[in-house]
């Protein structure tokens, strides 16, 4: 197995564990407030859309592996990815909140229990999983269907996303309360550092770039990403304390 | 449905500086690029200039009341 397609499975699965368990605490919210048949079926309707985008979309880029392709893939990937990290060191510095799966969960149960029921099918429930599932689900399978236009192909970055799937339904389906006590922050960050890696190594490609070792470039742009989000880090962890230490 | 498709588009741009530097930084080295600049310093000067951006939007964010 080379360096990329681990980092393609890798960049996958940390990407649907976190969206996954975002999704879950707002359907697990759904559910014991509603009932569990309606938001079930949204899950399954929703997942099925992605699966289908992911069916079609996937295999066409896998196929039309042009130098286009990979630059507009790059570009793609280094706006969502920069995105990413920009969040996660914001919120590794104490600039910006970190989210709280707990508090996420009451917020969500409040706003299902608030919604006034009717009788027969639950089309709140059945609206509100499908949408969340959706939403979380489409970085996910944007992301599947990116590496899926690199070298590694489709199977490592879909393999990812779907144990990601099964590890948090698995969890959900033990614990029954939200995964709070996920590091949700630092795998966001690694999720961002390696998508910023994939992305400036499409990009570059693209644009007729040389990078030195060749795919072994995708490992050191990863490491080269992470020394600059730590140093960002500790540049606006320093400044937040200097400010909270004024008069 | 219109809410579904704003947070869609929030995906790729919720920093519009940062967006737009990740777009400039490539077609900047794509044309230096064309214009005879070498492959690896392209490769660097793409590096350096995406990491500067980023930097930049995290002082920005630190430094913005």
């Amino acid at each position: 197995m080379t360096s990329l397609t681990l980092q393609a499975a890798a960049a996958a699965f940390l990407a649907a564990f976190v969206e996954f368990v975002e999704a879950l605490t707002v359907i697990l919210a759904l559910g014991a407030t509603r009932g569990w048949r309606a938001p079930l079926a949204g899950v399954a309707a929703s997942l099925a859309v992605l699966v289908l985008v992911a069916a079609v979309f996937g295999p066409a880029l896998e196929a039309w592996n042009t130098a286009w392709l990979r630059l507009t893939v790059g570009l793609l990937v280094l706006l969502f990815g920069l995105r990413w990290l920009r969040k996660a060191i914001l919120r590794a510095a104490g600039v910006l909140k970190l989210r709280d799966e707990n508090l996420a969960f009451d917020r969500a149960s409040a706003a299902a229990a608030a919604s006034p029921r009717t009788p027969g099918w639950d089309w709140t429930g059945f609206a509100g999983a499908f949408q969340v599932t959706l939403l979380e689900g489409s970085e996910v399978g944007f992301i599947v269907i990116a590496m899926a236009a690199g070298p590694a192909g489709l199977r490592p970055p879909a393999s990812g996303a779907l144990l990601a799937l099964a590890v948090v339904v698995a969890l959900g389906l033990v614990l029954h309360r939200p995964l709070s006590r996920i590091p949700e922050n630092s795998l966001k960050l690694a999720v961002g550092i390696l998508l910023c890696a994939f992305g400036t190594f499409w990009t570059g490609e693209g644009i007729g770039a040389a990078w030195l070792g060749g795919d072994l470039a995708l490992l050191l742009l990863s490491l080269l990403w992470a020394a600059v989000a730590g140093a960002l880090i500790a540049l606006a962890s320093a400044r937040r304390l200097n400010a909270a230490a004024r008069p | 449905m219109k809410n579904l498709a704003r947070r869609l588009a929030a995906l790729f741009i919720d920093n519009r500086l940062l967006a737009a530097s990740a777009l400039i930084w490539p077609a900047l080295c794509a044309g230096l690029r064309a214009a005879g600049l070498n492959p690896t310093a392209t490769a660097v000067l793409l590096v350096a200039g995406l990491a500067a951006s980023l930097a930049a939007s995290i002082w920005r964010a630190i430094t913005t009341p």
